[in-house]
C-alpha cells in the first residue's frame, strides 16, 4: 500500500514539471513582446520550445509575435499548435481567425458528420491526461462497487453495488477511448501549414511533375505520404498533389 | 441708312455726354501724332456761356484758320444746355514734342483753364510739306483710313496684376472711340478661365464718359465690369475681348469748305452716311496669382479671402430636450463670400445636428463684391444637461496685410431641461438608437502572461507504464481484498468447528469438576460447575459469544438447529433447578448424583441431536 501511494504522488508531480530556467526566459520573452520587440520575443519563445518545454501559452504567444512580424504562415502554425493543446481557448480561436483572414487561399473546411463532431467535441473538452485519469479513477470506483456487491448481505445495497459497478465500468471504458483518441490526435502530425510565400502543387513527387495548383502562405493542408523531399497533401477531395516538404511545416 | 433710327438715340447720348458736365472747359485735338505740315484740328469746348477767351500761344504752330466758333443748344427733359466750341486748324512748324498750353475763359466769376496737350510732330514727307490744300486733303483722307485703329480701339484693364488666390481683381473692358460710334455687335468676352467671376450688373444703356489719353479726347464706353477671383496659383491669362463696333462714316467725298467746319455733324451735314462695322480686339492681360501662404494657415481654413467679420446669434439658451435650437452665423464683408464654406459647429454628441441652411446677400458694385452670407444651423438636444457649444473660429486671409486673421466665435452655454413626455414613455429610448461598440481597429489579442506553467514536450500520459499501472492497481487491490476476506472467513469458520467439536469434551471436563465437589459435598461449587458446563456447552456448540449467552438465546439457537422440544424443555428445567438450588442450599445431597446424571444425559442427547 505504501509503495502505491508513493507511485501516485510521483505521478501527479510528474505532470507538473517545473523548469525554472525556461520560465525565466518565458518572462523575458513576454516583456520583450510587451515592449514591441517582436523579433527578440520570437527568438526567446523559439528557444523555450527548442529546450523541450511547451505550453499552449508559449505557442499562442509565439503565434502572436509572428503575426505582429507579418509572418502569418508561422503565426497560423503556432496558433494551430496552441489550439491542439487548448482547443477551446477563446483568444487562440480569435487570433487564429484573424490570422486566417490575412491569407490568400480560401479553403473551406470540409463538413463533418454530426457524430464525428460530437466525438471531437468530447475529445477536445479535456486533455488526454484528464480523460486518462478519469478512466483510471472510474475503473477503481467500479471495483469498489464490485467489492461492495460481494461483501454486502443487504439486498438493496447489493443491487446498488451491481449497477454502479456497471455504470463506472462503462464510464471508464468511454474515458479510455476518448483519451486514446485525444492522444492519437496529439501524435498525429497530418496537418500542415504552408510556410513559403507560394508553393506549387504537382501531380507527382518530382520537379518535372505537372503543376496542378498553387497554394499561398498560411494555407492549411492535410498531409499523408512523404518521401525525402516531397510530401503528399490534400486540400479537399479533388485537390490532391505533391509539394516540396520544405514549404510546409506540420502542426 | 436703315440703322440711322436705331442709332439715333445713342448718338444723342454720346453728344449729350460731351456737354452735360457742369462748366467744363476742355481742349482736344483731332490727333496728337502729326507730321510737320499736316493740318490738325484743335477744339476748345465749354458747356456754358463764357467770355474773355484767351487762347494759348501757338508759337510752335502755324494757324490755318480759327478761331471758328460753333454753338449748340439742347433741351433734354426740359433742361437746356448749350455748348460752345472754338476750333483752330493748326500745323506744327517743326519736329519734336510740342505743347499746346492751356487756354483760359471766364464763366461768371470763375476763370476756367483748359488742359494742355502735347503733340508729337514728326518729319513730314515732301508731299505733306507742300502746303497745298489739295494735297493736304488727300493726306487727310488716307490718314483717316489708317487712324481707324487710333480712333477706335478696345482696352482691357485690371485693378491689380499680382494677386493672391481668391483675392478679388476688378476687370474692365472699354471701347475708346473718336468716331461716330453707333453701337456694338457680336461682343465676345473672355471666358476668364481659372477665375471665379462675379459680374457687375449693367444697365441696359452703355455709359459714355470722356477720357483724355495723351491729350486726345476719347469717348469711352464701358462694356463690361467684373470681379475675378483666381482659383489657382500661377500665371493666368485674361484673353482679349473682341467686339464689333458699328461706326457711322461719311460715304460722300465732297470737297466742301463747310465740311471742315461741320465735320461729322449730321444735323448740318450735307453728306450721306453709312454704317461700317469695325472689329476691334483688346489687349490680353496676364495675372500673376500667388498661392496663399502655408505658414500660419489655420487647419480648417474655409477659403475666405478678403476682409470679413463674423457674428453668431442663438435664438434661445434654455430649451427642453427634443426642442430645436437655431444658431445663425453671419459672415459679412468684402471678398469671395460665395466661396466660403459653412463653419462647423462643435457640439456634444447629445445634440442632433443638421446641415446648415445658407442664405446669401451679396451685391456686386463698382467697389467690389460685398455683402453677407448667413448660415442657419438647427440643433436638437436629446438629453437634459448644461452644454457648451461653440462655432468654429472663422479664419480668413487678408490679402492687403498678407496674413491670416482668425475671428473667435462666441461660445454658447445651453441649458437643456427635461423634455415633455420624457417622464412617461421615455421617448429618448425610442428615438436614440443604441450604438454598437465600434471596433476602432481589428488586432489580435494580447499574449498570455499569467500562467507560467511549462511541461516537457512529448509528455503524454496515455499509454505510459504509469497509465497502465493505474488500471492494474484497482483489480489487484480488489483481488487482494477478496482473498483476504475469504481467508478470514475460512479461519473463523474453522474456530467454530473446533469449538463445536470440543464442546462435549469441555462440558464433560466441567462435569468431572462437579463430581469432585459432589465428593466433598460442596453443593454450591457443584451447581456452579454444572451450570457452567451446560452454558459453555451451549455457547460453544451454538457459536454464541459469552456476552450474549442467555437462556432465551440458547433456546432459540437450539430450536433453530431442530433440536427436539423435549430435550430443550429438559435442559431449561435442569438449568432452572440448578440456579434455584445454587441460591437455596438445604436440598438433599442425594439429589446431586441425580442432577449430575441428568446434566450428562442432556449433553449426550444434545450432542446426538445437534448435527
Amino acid at each position: 500500500m505504501k509503495h502505491l501511494l508513493t507511485i501516485l504522488t510521483l505521478f501527479f508531480f510528474s505532470l507538473l514539471v517545473h523548469a525554472s530556467e525556461p520560465i525565466v526566459q518565458l518572462d523575458s520573452a513576454n516583456s520583450a513582446y510587451s515592449k514591441g520587440d517582436f523579433e527578440d520575443a520570437s527568438q526567446q519563445y523559439e528557444e523555450i520550445l527548442k529546450s523541450g518545454f511547451v505550453s499552449f501559452e508559449v505557442y499562442y504567444n509565439l503565434g502572436n509575435t509572428y503575426y505582429k512580424l507579418g509572418k502569418y504562415g508561422k503565426g497560423i502554425l503556432y496558433y494551430e499548435k496552441a489550439k491542439k493543446l487548448a482547443p477551446y481557448d477563446e483568444d487562440v480561436l480569435f487570433n487564429l481567425k484573424l490570422a486566417n483572414q490575412q491569407t490568400v487561399d480560401k479553403i473551406e473546411p470540409l463538413p463533418k458528420f454530426f457524430l464525428n463532431e460530437w466525438w471531437e467535441n468530447l475529445t477536445n473538452m479535456k486533455s488526454e491526461k484528464t480523460w486518462a485519469m478519469r478512466s483510471i479513477i472510474s475503473f477503481g470506483v467500479c471495483f469498489f462497487f464490485l467489492g461492495l456487491f460481494f461483501v454486502t448481505k443487504n439486498v438493496f445495497t447489493k443491487q446498488l453495488g451491481f449497477w454502479l459497478t456497471i455504470v463506472f465500468f462503462a464510464f471508464s471504458i468511454g474515458s479510455f477511448l476518448i483519451s486514446k483518441s485525444s492522444y492519437n490526435k496529439l501524435l498525429d502530425h497530418n496537418t500542415a501549414i504552408v510556410q513559403s510565400f507560394t508553393t506549387e502543387v504537382k501531380n507527382a513527387p518530382s520537379i518535372t511533375g505537372k503543376k496542378l495548383f498553387i497554394l499561398h502562405e498560411g494555407a492549411k493542408v492535410s498531409t499523408s505520404e512523404a518521401s525525402d523531399e516531397w510530401i503528399k497533401i490534400e486540400v479537399s477531395a479533388d485537390k490532391v498533389g505533391w509539394v516540396k516538404r520544405a514549404d510546409l511545416e506540420s502542426i | 441708312m436703315r440703322h440711322t433710327k436705331k442709332y439715333f438715340f445713342l448718338f444723342i447720348i454720346l453728344w449729350a455726354g460731351c456737354i452735360a458736365h457742369a462748366q467744363k472747359f476742355t481742349a482736344a485735338v483731332s490727333k496728337n501724332k502729326v507730321s510737320v505740315g499736316e493740318v490738325f484740328q484743335l477744339d476748345f469746348s465749354i458747356n456754358a456761356s463764357g467770355k474773355n477767351f484767351i487762347p494759348p500761344s501757338f508759337a510752335e504752330f502755324s494757324v490755318y484758320s480759327g478761331p471758328n466758333q460753333s454753338t449748340s443748344m439742347q433741351i433734354i427733359n426740359g433742361s437746356m444746355s448749350q455748348s460752345i466750341t472754338l476750333s483752330y486748324y493748326l500745323t506744327p512748324k517743326k519736329e519734336g514734342n510740342l505743347t499746346i498750353g492751356p487756354a483760359t475763359i471766364t464763366v461768371g466769376n470763375n476763370t476756367l483753364q483748359s488742359n494742355s496737350i502735347s503733340i508729337e510732330a514728326t518729319k513730314g514727307s515732301s508731299n505733306q510739306s507742300s502746303q497745298s490744300q489739295t494735297n493736304n486733303r488727300a493726306t487727310n483722307a488716307s490718314s483717316e483710313q489708317q487712324s481707324s485703329s487710333e480712333n477706335l480701339f478696345a482696352r482691357t484693364s485690371v485693378s491689380k496684376s499680382k494677386v493672391f488666390a481668391g483675392e478679388q481683381i476688378m476687370v474692365i473692358h472699354k471701347v475708346y472711340t473718336r468716331m461716330n460710334l453707333k453701337g456694338f455687335q457680336d461682343v465676345k468676352f473672355p471666358s476668364y478661365n481659372g477665375f471665379w467671376t462675379q459680374e457687375v450688373a449693367r444697365t441696359t444703356q452703355y455709359d459714355v464718359t470722356q477720357e483724355n489719353i495723351d491729350g486726345v479726347q476719347y469717348s469711352v464706353v464701358e462694356i463690361k465690369k467684373a470681379f475675378l477671383f483666381a482659383q489657382r496659383s500661377g500665371k493666368i491669362e485674361i484673353e482679349p475681348m473682341v467686339v464689333q463696333c458699328i461706326v457711322r462714316e461719311k460715304s460722300g467725298k465732297r470737297n466742301d469748305p463747310f465740311e471742315q467746319f461741320f465735320g461729322n455733324d449730321p444735323f448740318f451735314g450735307f453728306n450721306s452716311y453709312k454704317d461700317v462695322a469695325h472689329t476691334v480686339k483688346s489687349n490680353s492681360i496676364i495675372i500673376d496669382v500667388e498661392s496663399l501662404p502655408e505658414s500660419g494657415k489655420p487647419v480648417d481654413f474655409p477659403g475666405a479671402v478678403g476682409n470679413f467679420s463674423i457674428h453668431a446669434v442663438i435664438d434661445k439658451e434654455n430649451v427642453k430636450a427634443n426642442d430645436g435650437i437655431n444658431i445663425k452665423i453671419t459672415i459679412s464683408g468684402k471678398g469671395n463670400l460665395k466661396l466660403i464654406d459653412a463653419p462647423k459647429i462643435i457640439c456634444p454628441n447629445e445634440f442632433e445636428t443638421y446641415d446648415p441652411k445658407t442664405t446669401e446677400n451679396i451685391s456686386v458694385t463698382a467697389n467690389g463684391v460685398a455683402g453677407s452670407k448667413t448660415f442657419e444651423y438647427l440643433l436638437i438636444p436629446r438629453h437634459e444637461g448644461v452644454y457648451k457649444i461653440h462655432p468654429q473660429d472663422f479664419a480668413y486671409f487678408d490679402p492687403s496685410k498678407k496674413i491670416y486673421i482668425s475671428l473667435p466665435a462666441k461660445e454658447f452655454t445651453i441649458t437643456v431641461e427635461k423634455g415633455i413626455g420624457n417622464s412617461n414613455a421615455t421617448p429618448i429610448a425610442s428615438t436614440v438608437a443604441k450604438e454598437d461598440v465600434k471596433l476602432l481597429s481589428n488586432d489580435i489579442r494580447y499574449i498570455k502572461t499569467g500562467n507560467n506553467r511549462l511541461t516537457k514536450s512529448e509528455d503524454y500520459f496515455f499509454g505510459t507504464p504509469l497509465f497502465w499501472t493505474g488500471f492494474v492497481i484497482s483489480p489487484l487491490l480488489f483481488l487482494a481484498f477478496m482473498l483476504l476476506r475469504r481467508e478470514h472467513i475460512k479461519r473463523n469458520s474453522n474456530q467454530i468447528l473446533v469449538k463445536m467439536r470440543t464442546a462435549n469434551k469441555l462440558a464433560n471436563k466441567q462435569l468431572a469438576k462437579a463430581k469432585e465437589s459432589m465428593g466433598t459435598n460442596d453443593k454450591e461449587t457443584f451447581f456452579v460447575n454444572v451450570l457452567t458446563a451446560l452454558y459453555d456447552y451451549a455457547g460453544n456448540k451454538m457459536n454464541i459469544p459469552v456476552a450474549e449467552l442467555s437462556k432465551e438465546k440458547m433456546v432459540a439457537s437450539f430450536q433453530n438447529k431442530n433440536t427436539s422440544s423435549e430435550t430443550i424443555a429438559e435442559l431449561v428445567k435442569l438449568l432452572d433447578e440448578c440456579e434455584f438450588a445454587r441460591y437455596a442450599p438445604g436440598l438433599q445431597s442425594g439429589n446431586l448424583q441425580e442432577v449430575y446424571d441428568r446434566a450428562a444425559g442432556i449433553i449426550t442427547k444434545l450432542e446426538s441431536e445437534v448435527a
